[in-house]
């Protein structure tokens, strides 16, 4: 008999999987959300167990759209989406996503940005960028985290700044770690950083190229003594 | 202090799943709008949407099978239905940035990626509702085809530092496109270009000098686009586009090719492949995209009577009859429901494929049909295909019907040289004497005579008769422009005496849209156009 069954390439495998995994993410999401509505105060015993829940599940939803990301990057299938961006309310709205979570664990979050500044960026990418350097500062602040957006040498710069105990020694000195995949054993933060390099390569105007930083507690950050993470947008 | 809310507002979810459209009912109730509809389907969203005006859509793109949220918008776009201030959201499990690239017609106005928090949901509705608001000066104005004053409106925003600049540059260049200001796209672009690479101001460029006839520089451009940014099919549609316009077919297909495989629902597309490898005479490849259009095209609002007698003259081409036969028939099943315009240009297509068939027999019942449908609602055929069908009629000895098609184009046309010319060749070239076609070309006589009967009874305070004889002409010759906008006028006129209605506002908007520019509008247009909106003002 002929093998009828025609082999699908593994980017609609892997697309159609993730669409799927992402559509019962939202469903499982959007309940967590009524749930925790409903689990208002003190006398709610779970709350803890809920937010960390929903971290959780927030995570899960990014590693996948990071792992399509990179997957169609490599495959040269991605293209950049550049848009005209307001800074500030673009900051704003990622910030909303989470300032439920970020304060059920005691930490604020906060915005500083000129209202009239605005890029020109894929809004997507860059959001998976900066939401996957939140998560880590979730894991890692004390009790603070600053996102701000500023305009520097042909750039936008875009921070996120936590007052934890900031970036490990090793990352620091050598700053082109997370151009590799061999930091991956030691959890997300080396595959979100990777991630955070490529979407910035990506982004490129009149021969300038993205790049991303990070810091602890210098000048070129905040007040803060901790991790700074700096993503670059020509 | 006032708390920000959805009061009064019309809203429709569409989602295939039952829990989606529940979880945006409830994230949307706290703001009290006056209604949530939902729909399941495409085919439930536009008639949910052909019913009522909503003022915000939450649509998902993946709806299973049948339209999906794509083509819904694309509908709604190109029929209308929804008024310049609604807000459409697309929400979508996908990765937003292909659908965009993937150089759809129409956008809508944001995405919303999934999973999404109340939160975002509602800073994004407030954003849109703001931005649409702000806009709203240019977009009545462009819905009128005062394009100057749409231009205007750009210019005074610009001269701020708002922070859309770039939405607020790209609108002001479609409109330059509009009025065919080749010059100034220009100059508004190469600046924009010199600060930042993007590719609709690329694209532009790129149509500025096609328009102008610069085709090398526009080649340049539109390949260089194609080679940066592969997905942005537009390049791909303008490239192909130019090489038709210079005749090089062969290529002008294998781009199309590219294109249509990276957007295999894109029907137009696709209609346009199927027509360009017809006219490289390569069969094979326009009886594949014919049949994909008329496949996944059905039910759609872009499929034509065209596309199945395109098919069948492929059939005809390679000999294959009995197939273009199914074809026909295939074609008369499809239409045959379908609103007047469809349904007549199946019955004209039918006509002519007999007659390239020398099916005398099958070709005269034709005629018959379409003269009994064309005597009762003469605007079911257009000018274009009245010669035709008239050039049809002579060749098979059916001079007094022939007559009746060419009289009409005539009165359509009556103060258009070009096609009055075109039509004279064609009387000439079927043997008519000078004498005979003058005879015909005495329908122009009438339609002046006919016009100045109708502005002598305006002027001289008989607006009722002067509303009745007009709208009689406009029946005639709905294509003719002047009769059109008196039409239009003395409607008009008998509602600043009389009052505004819902029903005369409607009636004469009907009459000032049938009204087609290329470029600019004329001036008389736009001072209807002014006191219809001054009218609709005091209408509230």
């Amino acid at each position: 008999m002929k093998n009828n069954i025609e082999k699908m390439d593994f980017s609609t495998v892997l697309a159609s999987s993730v669409h799927d995994m992402k559509n019962s993410l939202a469903m499982l999401l959007g309940s967590l959300a009524e749930i925790s509505s409903e689990c208002q105060g003190d006398t709610c015993s779970i709350k803890k167990e809920l937010s960390r829940i929903q971290h959780e599940g927030q995570r899960v939803n990014r590693d996948l759209v990071q792992l399509l990301t990179l997957y169609k990057i490599d495959q040269s299938q991605y293209y950049l989406n550049a848009e005209e961006v307001n800074i500030s309310d673009y900051l704003e709205e990622i910030v909303l996503e989470y300032k439920y979570l970020l304060n059920e664990r005691g930490i604020d979050i906060s915005v500083k940005c000129d209202t009239v500044l605005s890029g020109f960026f894929d809004t997507d990418l860059v959001s998976g960028v900066l939401k996957t350097i939140i998560n880590n500062a979730y894991q890692y602040a004390h009790d603070k985290i600053l996102i701000s957006g500023e305009s520097t040498d042909g750039f936008i710069k875009l921070s996120i700044a936590d007052n934890g105990k900031g970036y490990p020694s090793y990352m620091l000195f050598d700053q082109s770690i997370h151009k590799t995949t061999s930091n991956f054993g030691t959890g997300s933060t080396g595959l979100g950083l990777y991630f955070s390099s490529r979407v910035a390569e990506l982004h490129k105007n009149k021969k300038k190229c993205g790049y991303i930083q990070i810091t602890n507690a210098t000048s070129s950050c905040f007040e803060f003594k901790g991790g700074c993470f700096s993503i670059f947008l020509p | 202090m006032k708390l920000w809310s959805l009061k009064n507002k019309y809203i429709l979810v569409v989602d295939d799943f039952a829990g989606m459209r529940t979880m945006l009912r409830n994230m949307l109730l706290p703001y009290r709008p006056e209604h949530i509809a939902e729909a399941a389907s495409g085919e439930e969203a536009l008639k949910a949407i052909q019913d009522y005006d909503f003022d915000i859509i939450l649509c998902d793109y993946n709806l299973g099978p049948g339209k999906d949220g794509q083509q819904i918008l694309e509908e709604i776009k190109e029929r209308e239905l929804l008024p310049y201030s609604s807000i459409y959201i697309m929400t979508t499990a996908e990765n937003t940035s292909e659908m965009v690239m993937g150089a759809v017609e129409y956008s809508p106005d944001d995405y919303l990626s999934k999973p999404f928090t109340n939160e975002v949901l509602i800073s994004r509705l407030k954003k849109l509702l703001k931005r649409k608001s702000s806009l709203k000066k240019i977009s009545v104005a462009t819905r009128q085809r005062d394009y100057e004053s749409a231009i205007s409106f750009c210019d005074d925003q610009l001269s701020g530092t708002p922070n859309n600049r770039f939405e607020l540059l790209k609108i002001k260049t479609e409109l330059l496109l509009r009025i065919n200001d080749y010059d100034a796209v220009e100059k508004l672009v190469k600046p924009i270009l010199e600060e930042r690479e993007i590719p609709w101001a690329l694209l532009y460029l790129g149509q500025t000098y096609y328009y102008r006839e610069q085709y090398d520089d526009a080649k340049f451009i539109f390949e260089g686009l194609i080679e940066n940014y592969p997905n942005y099919l537009f390049a791909h549609d303008w490239l192909a586009k130019l090489h038709r316009t210079n005749q090089n077919y062969a290529e002008a297909q294998n781009i199309l090719e590219k294109a249509a495989i990276k957007s295999p629902k894109a029907i137009k597309r696709q209609q346009v492949l199927a027509e360009v490898s017809f006219e490289n005479e390569d069969y094979d490849t326009s009886e594949k995209s014919y049949k994909r259009v008329t496949r996944t095209g059905k039910n759609s609002y872009y499929l034509s009577p065209d596309d199945y007698s395109g098919l069948a003259e492929v059939y005809l081409k390679k000999e294959m009859v009995s197939d273009a036969l199914n074809i026909i028939s295939d074609m008369r099943k499809e239409f045959s429901d379908a609103d007047p315009l469809k349904n007549m240009k199946s019955h004209i297509n039918e006509a002519f494929l007999y007659n390239d068939l020398q099916r005398k027999k099958e070709t005269n019942d034709r005629i018959d049909k379409i003269m009994t449908i064309f005597l009762e609602d003469p605007g079911t055929v257009t000018s274009v295909d009245s010669i035709e069908l008239a050039k049809l009629c002579y060749t098979h000895n059916r001079n007094d019907d022939g007559n009746k098609f060419i009289q009409y184009a005539i009165k359509n046309n009556h103060d258009n040289q070009e096609t009055i010319d075109e039509i004279i060749s064609t009387l000439t070239n079927t043997g008519f004497s000078n004498k005979d076609i003058n005879a015909l070309l005495k329908s122009r006589d009438e339609v002046i005579e006919i016009n100045n009967h109708g502005v002598k009874l305006a002027t001289t305070g008989k607006i009722g008769e002067s509303i009745s004889l007009f709208v009689e002409a406009a029946t005639a010759m709905p294509e003719n422009h002047v009769i059109n906008l008196n039409t239009a006028q003395s409607l008009i006129m008998y509602m600043n005496k009389s009052g505004a209605t819902e029903e005369l506002m409607g009636e004469t908007k009907k009459y000032l849209d049938k009204v087609k520019f290329t470029g600019k509008p004329s001036e008389k247009y736009k001072i209807l156009t002014t006191s219809w909106q001054n009218l609709s003002e005091t209408l509230g």
